[in-house]
């Protein structure tokens, strides 16, 4: 098991009103393993995203994350450069940085050896390998996206979260992306966790969720 | 840093100079000014202080020693000789000089030696330099003020009005062999060279040295700076750099605020950037090292520009003399310019504090910022 979420609740407050986003979610995700949740917006999907991958804190429960709760890691600043891989909504790269500059960034953060070669390769299999020196700007929706899992790939993750990452492309990328995905699943036995309004997306899912009320189900 | 440098060099070099472009130039040419005014300034002010420490050590030697015993002090003749220093051994007396009907108290120093004559650079009208006992070298105002020229007979008196056997006021006749020239300290108002054996008083004798005395501890120990001597007009001149430094460092300070208007801008406009940033792994000091890193290469950029260019103004003012004075007013001829390394030293230092305290200020929202709800917002 790669991750286990034991009794997590969020809540927010909004002027005088509490708003429990996540109540007492449960969840266990075995490595290799496609997750995807979906449910309305405003239901929490990315509050639980961003509590997985230690980007804010729950106000209870426990995030275990290969035997280990991440309350108690030190420098969560490494750890999610090490073992978590990022993919938003809005491709979210650096427009003043070259795409290879974009993907290697989450490597040189880590201050790992940069091998020129294995980022050639991996443009190769993401087939932008002729648009490695380009910029964002110069780039479709679809080839951005492509480009944002390269950097959350990069320092081989133990889990890549997406978050709504079709929302912004149309169809034919929308399956560009499911195929890559599972792609990098199979052949690199990579688990994701995708929240997801598209039921494409959705459907790719080992384990199918649905965030509704604060509560997450089965379906 | 080597990350963050990077990243700041793209942000302030691969972005629209319409979106950043003003703000940054305004700090620039802020910085610039700052920068090469101060060192202009101050090169100014280092150029008249080294004029009047030239002036004061043709008249007045580096050192003083006072209360010089023959007898005694052997041992400090042994060091200057040991250490290689120039020295000149004098009484230094007040006498009123009288040229017919006109008096003036005047500072006499009476050198023991007449070799040691050659120890004072004096800007003398007459180029030889040699005296005879009854000869004198006055000052060039002094002499304007008596009226009294090359070759005219002046009479001393000690000022303690002794008299002699006609209850007269005993006086020595001397003549006057060359006039010198001392304007920056007024010396030559009132300061006459004699070397005269008869009227030397033995019990009052000081030595005047040139030289590098830090090897002796003798010489260190009982010696008195020109610095010490002049301490009025050196600590004026000192009081005068420091508030010309603070004073023109203002024109930093404002356009560090510019800076930091700069950094308040780029980092609004960065904030979806350093959420990624944090999304990935940066740490806030690395991202916030980005923005100060954006600041210093404005900053350091527009400093050294303005150094060097002050550098080179003041190398064309020294090797053309493009600036000329009217020695009438100013007592030099073209505008005295000296810079120092410690004074660029002295800029830089001021402009990396001033600078990184207004960059470090407006980036502490970065460790409030969530980057999770504004990657959200910005989906």
């Amino acid at each position: 098991m790669i991750l286990e979420i034991k009794n997590l609740s969020k809540s927010f407050i909004d002027g005088k009103k509490t708003l429990n986003v996540l109540k007492n979610i449960n969840l266990s995700i075995d490595q290799g393993s496609i997750i995807t949740i979906k449910g309305p917006s405003g239901s929490g999907k990315s509050t639980l995203l961003s509590l997985i991958g230690t980007l804010d804190k729950p106000n209870k429960g426990e995030v275990i994350f290969d035997n280990e709760n991440i309350d108690l890691i030190e420098d969560l600043n490494r750890f999610r450069n090490d073992k978590i891989g990022y993919i938003f909504q809005s491709h979210n790269l650096i427009s003043e940085l070259s795409l290879k500059e974009n993907v290697i960034l989450p490597r040189e953060i880590s201050r790992k050896k940069v091998d020129h070669q294995e980022i050639k390769d991996l443009f190769q299999f993401f087939e932008l390998d002729d648009r490695m020196h380009s910029y964002p700007n110069d780039l479709s929706g679809g080839e951005k996206q492509r480009v944002s899992v390269m950097r959350a790939i990069i320092n081989q993750p133990s889990i890549v979260i997406a978050d709504e990452p079709t929302g912004n492309l149309d169809q034919m990328n929308v399956f560009k992306m499911i195929d890559l995905f599972k792609k990098l699943n199979n052949e690199h036995n990579l688990t994701f966790i995708i929240a997801t309004h598209d039921n494409e997306v959705f459907s790719i899912g080992d384990i199918k969720l649905q965030l509704k009320e604060g509560y997450l189900k089965n379906i | 840093m080597r990350l963050s440098f990077k990243i700041a060099k793209s942000f302030l070099f691969k972005n629209d100079f319409s979106k950043n472009g003003v703000v940054n130039v305004v700090s620039f040419i802020g910085l610039f000014i700052g920068s090469l005014s101060i060192i202009l300034s101050i090169s100014v002010l280092n150029g008249f202080q080294n004029i009047l420490k030239e002036e004061t050590i043709k008249v007045n030697g580096e050192y003083l020693i006072s209360n010089y015993n023959e007898v005694s002090d052997l041992s400090i003749i042994d060091e200057i000789k040991k250490n290689n220093i120039q020295y000149s051994i004098f009484d230094n007396e007040e006498f009123i000089l009288s040229n017919n009907s006109s008096q003036k108290l005047v500072t006499i120093k009476n050198i023991l030696n007449k070799n040691h004559l050659k120890f004072y650079k004096l800007n003398l009208i007459n180029k030889e330099k040699v005296l005879k006992d009854n000869e004198m070298i006055i000052g060039k105002s002094l002499a304007r003020s008596l009226n009294i020229n090359v070759g005219d007979n002046v009479n001393i008196f000690s000022k303690n009005i002794n008299l002699n056997s006609l209850a007269l006021p005993r006086s020595t006749k001397f003549k006057v062999v060359n006039i010198y020239s001392n304007r920056i300290l007024r010396i030559d108002d009132y300061l006459i060279f004699i070397s005269n054996n008869d009227i030397i008083n033995k019990d009052n004798l000081s030595l005047e040295l040139i030289g590098d005395i830090e090897n002796s501890r003798i010489l260190e120990k009982r010696s008195l700076s020109w610095k010490d001597r002049n301490r009025q007009i050196f600590e004026a001149t000192e009081v005068e750099k420091k508030i010309t430094f603070f004073t023109l460092s203002l024109i930093i300070i404002i356009a560090s605020f510019n800076l930091c208007s700069a950094i308040i801008q780029i980092s609004s406009k960065k904030i979806r950037e350093i959420a990624i940033l944090m999304s990935i792994g940066m740490s806030k000091n690395s991202i916030r090292n980005i923005f100060i890193l954006y600041s210093y290469l404005i900053g350091l950029s527009a400093i050294s520009l303005g150094v060097l260019t002050s550098l080179f103004l003041i190398f064309m003012q020294n090797r053309f003399s493009i600036i000329t004075l009217n020695p009438d007013y100013y007592l030099v001829e073209k505008l005295p310019m000296v810079i120092s390394i410690f004074d660029i030293f002295y800029v830089f230092l001021a402009a990396i504090v001033i600078i990184g305290i207004f960059s470090i200020i407006p980036l502490r929202f970065i460790n409030h910022m969530s980057p999770n709800q504004i990657i959200n917002k910005q989906s």
